[in-house]
């Protein structure tokens, strides 16, 4: 079946004198090109005109190559991924020693992890929920909406200085506990109002800002009253914690100085 | 039967130096690879680990002793730390042995890379974060006139710029501790109850093939590479636990004693009744 076609072909491509009878079932090029596949020849194809006209290399050679390239680049990235199995299947790290392992030694090393825990009562600060937990054990004693720092940034146009008002994190201690307390107001405070910082220190005396009652914790970060009692609950200080009359009452009987203050 | 006749036929290329690229080669090879392929997915499309399903034992004395041990490592420094309880599935937020918040973890899963490469098993239970965390995108603090507004209104300005920038923390994150572990988060929802089709697999399989090349990239220079934890949380508490990082973190891997075992008597009852 495949001999007749071929024997065809040269009396395609050359004709003989005069037109010369076609067997049954065979094409000749111009008709298959109308009819069939747009065949192009060889300086017709786009990468052909793409070379001429840009001076492009040859690029089909590479084809072969870049496909095989690509197929074991995607072979090795699945043979040599990860086999994933359950977390809860997951082979956990031993203690070396077995003498650790026994029984006493557990119980011991869970005493102590027990006792590295504040007996009497402490303060959680969630700064993203702007909550205020006061607890003892796994009691918690109150709950209290707070306000905590803006995460944001003041720059002094005048000296280029720069403070970022964030609560920080970590564990803090009440350093003192005051009543009335009296705000001695930093270089940014005057900053951040646009006026000029003072010269003398009774300028700087804030008897109102600070509520009732404060607890230091060092470092310029306090807890304390506000003036602003309707923004509670969202981040609005310039790294204090601010909390409502009647929390920081309590807060402030309950909290003896020395209480561990743990702020996330 | 018809012939055809293409004036223009293209000449044959040869893509290695002496090989013929043929019709009849080019469709073996491409038979060959594409089998190849639809095999190696075939293996990533069915379900992993058929282990996963038996019940897991809870932690052995060892394993209690090794993950007591880290733990009190991690409260003696007074910072706040990670421990992620793997058999109960849980990540919660510690400092001196308290619990300062749980985050929920939908689902975990613990990858370790194919051929072994030492990491498998976990060497200790106590990590270091080592990723470098961003510098929060921080608001600036307009500077307010004698007369302007009050101190309420700037700062309440600030604070929503703050929720914005918190609702834009990433969901899909990986950390990075030390000695090596990975833990990569993802924040996506319905994943409690996992009904993944062979077509889920399939498109969780980019992740896979970068995993791959990674590994890949730590053998060619001589590294281990470390094995892998992925904990889906959902979005809010992915982002949750990203704004609750801090340098240098610590991970622990907790291993509490299973309930049925602390509800038993610590004396066995034999010798409880011979007690007198």
């Amino acid at each position: 079946m495949r001999s007749a076609p071929l024997r065809a072909f040269p009396e395609i491509l050359e004709p003989a004198a005069g037109p010369a009878e076609r067997p049954p079932g065979v094409l000749d090029a111009p008709e298959l090109n109308t009819l069939l596949v747009p065949t192009l020849s060889q300086d017709q194809g786009w990468s052909a005109v793409a070379k001429r006209r840009f001076h492009l290399p040859d690029l089909r050679p590479l084809l072969g190559p870049l496909a095989l390239a690509a197929s074991l680049a995607l072979a090795l990235g699945l043979a040599f991924g990860f086999s994933y199995g359950d977390l809860a299947a997951m082979p956990l790290p031993h203690h070396e020693t077995l003498a650790a392992a026994s029984p006493r030694a557990l119980a011991k090393a869970g005493r102590k992890l027990a006792a590295g825990a504040p007996r009497g009562v402490r303060i959680e600060v969630d700064t993203i929920a702007n909550r205020l937990y006061l607890k003892q054990g796994d009691k918690i004693l109150r709950t209290a909406v707070c306000s905590t720092g803006t995460g944001g940034l003041l720059v002094d146009p005048h000296s280029g200085r720069r403070w970022v008002f964030e609560t920080p994190h970590g564990v803090h201690r009440v350093l003192d506990k005051k009543k009335d307390p009296i705000w001695n107001k930093p270089d940014w405070a005057f900053v951040e109002e646009g006026t000029p910082i003072p010269k003398t220190e009774a300028e700087r005396l804030d008897p109102y800002s600070l509520g009732d009652y404060a607890l230091y914790l060092g470092g310029g970060y306090l807890i304390h009253g506000t003036l602003y009692q309707r923004l509670l609950g969202r981040s609005v200080t310039h790294g204090c914690i601010r909390l409502g009359d009647e929390d920081l009452a309590a807060i402030f009987k309950a909290t003896p100085v020395g209480a561990r203050v743990y702020i996330y | 039967m018809t012939g055809i006749y293409r004036a223009g036929r293209p000449p044959r290329f040869s893509g290695l130096r002496g090989w013929r690229w043929t019709a009849g080669r080019r469709w073996v090879l491409g038979l060959a690879l594409a089998l190849g392929l639809a095999a190696l997915a075939a293996l990533h499309a069915i379900p992993g680990n058929p282990a996963t399903a038996l019940p897991v034992a809870p932690p052995g004395p060892e394993e209690q002793a090794a993950a007591l041990a880290a733990e009190n490592a991690a409260a003696k420094t007074h910072a706040i730390y990670l421990a992620l309880d793997p058999r109960g599935g849980q990540l919660d937020l510690k400092v001196d042995g308290l619990l300062l918040r749980r985050f929920r973890v939908e689902r975990g899963l613990f990858g370790r890379p194919r051929f072994g490469g030492g990491g498998g098993v976990l060497p200790v239970a106590r990590f270091r974060l080592i990723t470098e965390l961003p510098e929060p995108e921080r608001p600036l603090i307009p500077i307010r006139s004698p007369e302007g507004a009050g101190a309420g209104s700037s700062s309440l300005a600030v604070s929503e710029a703050r929720a914005e920038s918190m609702a834009q923390m990433p969901t899909h994150y990986r950390l990075r501790f030390q000695p090596p572990l990975e833990i990569s988060v993802r924040g996506e929802s319905g994943v409690a109850t996992p009904e993944e089709t062979a077509l889920d697999r399939l498109w969780r399989l980019r992740f896979r093939l970068y995993e791959g090349w990674q590994a890949v990239g730590h053998r060619l220079i001589g590294q281990t590479v470390p094995p892998r934890i992925v904990l889906y949380l959902v979005p809010e508490e992915a982002q949750r636990l990203f704004m609750t990082l801090d340098p240098a973190m610590q991970l622990v891997i907790s291993a509490p004693p299973a309930p049925e075992a602390l509800a038993a008597p610590a004396v066995p009852a034999a010798s409880a009744a011979g007690a007198r």
